[in-house]
C-alpha cells in the first residue's frame, strides 16, 4: 500500500505486507504515474512472519511460519521489474528496498530465501531496519528453503538452461534425503518435483524461482515469475484468450506438470496478466479475470505457482487419524 | 406460571434516562464522492444429508454516485462447492485439499497448520458455503480497492460487521482496512441485529418519542459494550466482538467505534467505523507498527489485547467533526433518497437484491447438477435435494402434506 506520497520532496513509500500481490502494487504505482521524480522505497518491513506464542502442536494457526511464496515472487519480480527496465516501465524514480533487519525472524527468513543477495545481483539499494515481535514468539524452525531465489534462464529455443535445472534437482534431492527416512519415496518425490520446476520453466520461459517446504506438515510451495517479458494481451479477457492458448501450444509440457501436480495431491496455477486459471486436486477448473481498469504495461509476465501436500515427517509418528493410510501409501501412489 | 403482564407491559412503555447515554440528530448530507456496498448470500442447492451436500453462494457490489444513482456494479455467476467430509479416504482427501488449497492461493494465508492431521469436521455444509462467501468478499473488496473504481472519499459500507471472525483471519483484515485508510476509503460496517442494540433500543424508542421523525444515532459506550457482553473481560467470547488487531485472538476486527444509528421509525442498526480511519491511528499505517506493539508502548508491556473500549479513549474531535458525523449524514443521504425502501443506504439494498440467490436460480443450478450426476450413472431418485426436518411432527402440517 502506498503510505508515503510526498510530492513536492518527492519521497514515496510502498509499504509492502504478506498480502501484497501484483494489483495491489499496480494500482499504488498508477497514483505515482504523473508524481515528480524522486525516490520509490518499498519498505518491507510491513510484512509479518506468522509467529506463534502458542506451544502445544494442537494449537498452533493455520498460518503457523507460513509465507506466501508467490506474493513473494511478485513483489520482488515488481521491484526488480522497475529497477531493471526503467524506460519499458516508465519508472523514472530510484528504487530501493527496506528490509527487516538480521535479528528479526523475518529477516533471518528473508537471508535464507536470498533476497538479499538478489537485491545486490540487481544493483537495489538495501537499507534495513529492525522490526517489533511479540516477546517468546517462535517462528517454525522445520521450514526449509527447498530452492532459494534463482533466476532460470532460457536459451535462443526458449528451453531453460539445463545446468541450471540439473543444479536445483541435485538441491532438492539433497534436501528431500536428509528429510525422509524412506529412500525410495524420496527419490521419486525428488524427481518428481525437478520435473514440475522443468516443466513450469518451459511453460512461462523461466523466470525468478523460488520454493519452500515445511516438513512437519508436508506442505510444499514452488513459484515462478517470468519478470521480462510483461503480459500478453492488452484487456484481461485478451490476456485469458492468450492464456487458454498458450496452454494448447504447450500441451506437452503442461500435461506434463500437471499430471505430477495431481499426483502429489497438489494445485497448480497459472497466471497473465490479470487473467489466471487454477487446477485443483479434485480435478476442477476454474479461471478468474481481474478487470480493474488498470494498464497491464506494469505486469510483469506470466507467473506459476505450485501448491503440493507431501507425506510429512511427523505424520508418522502421530496418532492414527484417516488420512494417515494416505499418506501411507503414497510410495504406491507414486508409481 | 401466571404471568404479571402489567410488568410485561414495560418493555414497550418504560422511560429510561436520557441523560445516560450521548446522541444526536442528525441530517442528510450529500454524498462526498459516492457510496459503495458489498453483500454476499448462500443457500443450499443439494442436501446429501445433514453434513454433506452442495451449496451455492454469490456476491457482489453496487457502487451509487455523489447523487445516489448507481453508476457500477459488479455481481458474479453462482459458485458451487461440495462438502463431502464422509467420502472414501482417497476421492476425500483430494476434495478437502481442493477447498484448503484454493483458499490458500485466493487469499496469501494458509487456512490450516496441518489439513492431513485431521479428517473433515461434520459440519452443516451452509457454515462451509458461508466461510466461502467471506473469503469472496474478502477478495472482492482486495480488487475493489485495487481497481480504478476506489476512489477517495468513498463510503465503502459492507452488510454485517467488521470483524475478523472467519478466514483468512485477523491479520488479514488489519491489512486490508489499513489499505482502504491508504486510499482515503471509509470502511463502514452497517449490521441490523446485535446484542448491543437490544441493549439500546429501549433508549432509541424513548429519542423517538422526543426527536420524531429526525434520524439519529447513539454512541456505543463501555457501558452498553459491558451489559451486552457480561462477565469477566477475559471471557472468550469477549474475544470475537471486542478484540481488535492483527493477533490470532482478535476476532474484533477493525469495527472499533460503534454507533446505533435509527434512520426512521424503531428501525435501528450498528455503524461501525473502521479505527483505521481515526486520526490517532493512522501513523500506525505508515509505520506498518501493528495495534499490539502500540499498546505496548502506549499501556506497558502487560497489555497484550486490545479491546474497544481502550480505542474509545482515542477518539479525538475531528474524528466527530470530519468523520462520524458527516459520514453518518451520508449514510442518511444515500437511505433517504432510495426510493425503493427507505430505510437502507441504496447501494447495500441494492446488492442485497441483486445478491439474493432465488428459488428460480437454486432451481437451475440443482438441475444441471442432477443431469451430471446422472451422466455418472446416479438416477435422480436417488439424490436427496432437501433434508427431512424431524421436528415436523404437527399433526395438522403432515395431514395437509399427505392431502
Amino acid at each position: 500500500m502506498l503510505v508515503v506520497a510526498d510530492l513536492p520532496r518527492g519521497n514515496y513509500t510502498i509499504g509492502v505486507s504478506e498480502s501484497t500481490g501484483i494489483n495491489e502494487l499496480l494500482s499504488d504505482m498508477s497514483y505515482l504515474i504523473e508524481a515528480p521524480t524522486g525516490h520509490l522505497v518499498f519498505d518491507f518491513t510491513h510484512t509479518a512472519s506468522n509467529l506463534t506464542q502458542a506451544v502445544a502442536s494442537e494449537h498452533l494457526p493455520g498460518h503457523f511460519g507460513f509465507h506466501p511464496l508467490d506474493r513473494t515472487i511478485e513483489q520482488l519480480s515488481f521491484v526488480g521489474r522497475l529497477a531493471e527496465m526503467p524506460l519499458l516501465t516508465c519508472c523514472q524514480h530510484k528504487v530501493s528496498v527496506v528490509l527487516p533487519g538480521l535479528s528479526s525472524h523475518l529477516g533471518q527468513f528473508f537471508t535464507q530465501l536470498g533476497v538479499f543477495e538478489l537485491m545486490n545481483k540487481w544493483k537495489v539499494p538495501v537499507e534495513t531496519r529492525d522490526i517489533w515481535e511479540p516477546d517468546g514468539a517462535r517462528d517454525d524452525e522445520t521450514r526449509q528453503v527447498l530452492i532459494p531465489l534463482i533466476d532460470i534462464r532460457v536459451n535462443n529455443a526458449s528451453s531453460p538452461d539445463a545446468a541450471q535445472i540439473t543444479e536445483i534437482r541435485h538441491r532438492i534431492t539433497g534436501s528431500l534425503f536428509a528429510t525422509f527416512e524412506d529412500v525410495d519415496a524420496a527419490a521419486q518425490i525428488s524427481e518428481m518435483i525437478g520435473d514440475i520446476v522443468k516443466g513450469i520453466a518451459d511453460l512461462i520461459r523461466g523466470g525468478l524461482l523460488a520454493s519452500l517446504y515445511f516438513p512437519t506438515t508436508g506442505y510444499l510451495e514452488l513459484s515462478m515469475m517470468n519478470r521480462t517479458e510483461g503480459a500478453v494481451g492488452s484487456t484481461p479477457d485478451e490476456q485469458l484468450d492468450t492464456l487458454a492458448s498458450q496452454l494448447e501450444t504447450t500441451a506437452p509440457a503442461f500435461q506434463q506438470v500437471h499430471d505430477r501436480v495431481m499426483r502429489c495431491y497438489g494445485t497448480l496455477q497459472l497466471c497473465n496478466g490479470f487473467a489466471s486459471t487454477l487446477l485443483a486436486p479434485d480435478g476442477s477448473f476454474a479461471t478468474m479475470v481481474e478487470r480493474n481498469g488498470l494498464p497491464s504495461i506494469n505486469v510483469p509476465g506470466p507467473r506459476a505457482t505450485v501448491v503440493l501436500q507431501m507425506p510429512g515427517e511427523a505424520l508418522i509418528l502421530w496418532e492414527p487419524f484417516a488420512y494417515e493410510r494416505v499418506t501411507m501409501m503414497w510410495p504406491n501412489i507414486l508409481n | 406460571m401466571a404471568l404479571n403482564m402489567a410488568l410485561v407491559a414495560n418493555y414497550f412503555n418504560s422511560e429510561p434516562d436520557l441523560l445516560k447515554i450521548r446522541y444526536f440528530t442528525l441530517g442528510a448530507k450529500p454524498l462526498e464522492i459516492g457510496a459503495v456496498g458489498l453483500d454476499s448470500s448462500d443457500q443450499d442447492v443439494l442436501c446429501f444429508d445433514s453434513v454433506s451436500g452442495i451449496v451455492a453462494y454469490r456476491n457482489g457490489i453496487v457502487m451509487v454516485d455523489d447523487q445516489n444513482e448507481v453508476t457500477h456494479y459488479s455481481i458474479s455467476e453462482i459458485r458451487v462447492v461440495s462438502v463431502l467430509p464422509t467420502l472414501p479416504i482417497e476421492p476425500g482427501l483430494r476434495v478437502k485439499l481442493a477447498i484448503d488449497q484454493v483458499r490458500r492461493l485466493r487469499t496469501g494465508y494458509r487456512p490450516s497448520y496441518s489439513p492431513l492431521e485431521k479428517p473433515w469436521p461434520l459440519m452443516r455444509p451452509r457454515l462451509v458455503s458461508a466461510a466461502e462467501r467471506e473469503i469472496e468478499d474478502y477478495g472482492n473488496t482486495r480488487s475493489f480497492l485495487d481497481s480504478v473504481y476506489g476512489r477517495p472519499g468513498l463510503v465503502f459500507m459492507k452488510d454485517g460487521r467488521l470483524n475478523a471472525q472467519h478466514f483468512p483471519g485477523p491479520r488479514a483484515y488489519d491489512l486490508l482496512y489499513r489499505r482502504m485508510a491508504t486510499r482515503f476509503v471509509r470502511g463502514i460496517g452497517i449490521a441490523k441485529s446485535g446484542k448491543v442494540l437490544e441493549v439500546v433500543r429501549p433508549y432509541a424508542r424513548a429519542i423517538r418519542k422526543q426527536v420524531g421523525y429526525l434520524p439519529f444515532a447513539i454512541l456505543i459506550s463501555e457501558e452498553h459494550l459491558e451489559a451486552a457482553h457480561p462477565g469477566p473481560r477475559s471471557k472468550p467470547g469477549l474475544r470475537k466482538t471486542l478484540q481488535h488487531g492483527s493477533s490470532g485472538q482478535a476476532l474484533g476486527g477493525v469495527g472499533a467505534v460503534r454507533f446505533a444509528l435509527s434512520i426512521s421509525g424503531e428501525e435501528l442498526c450498528l455503524v461501525e467505523f473502521n479505527l483505521y480511519d481515526l486520526e490517532y491511528f493512522r501513523p500506525l499505517i505508515v509505520s506498518g507498527h501493528t495495534l499490539e506493539q502500540w499498546a505496548q508502548e502506549t499501556f506497558g508491556p502487560e497489555k497484550r489485547a486490545i479491546y474497544s473500549w481502550d480505542i474509545l479513549g482515542f477518539v479525538t474531535e475531528r474524528d466527530w467533526e470530519q468523520l462520524f458525523v458527516p459520514t453518518l449524514e451520508e449514510i442518511v443521504y444515500a437511505a433517504y433518497t432510495d426510493t425503493e425502501i427507505g430505510l437502507y443506504p441504496r447501494a447495500l439494498a441494492n446488492v442485497h437484491n441483486l445478491v439474493k440467490l432465488r428459488q428460480a436460480d437454486l432451481e437451475a443450478t440443482r438441475r444441471r447438477l442432477i443431469v451430471e450426476l446422472g451422466w455418472r450413472g446416479i438416477s435422480p431418485d436417488m439424490i436427496p435435494i432437501t433434508l427431512e426436518d424431524t421436528h415436523k411432527t404437527d399433526p395438522e402440517i403432515v395431514n395437509l402434506e399427505w392431502e
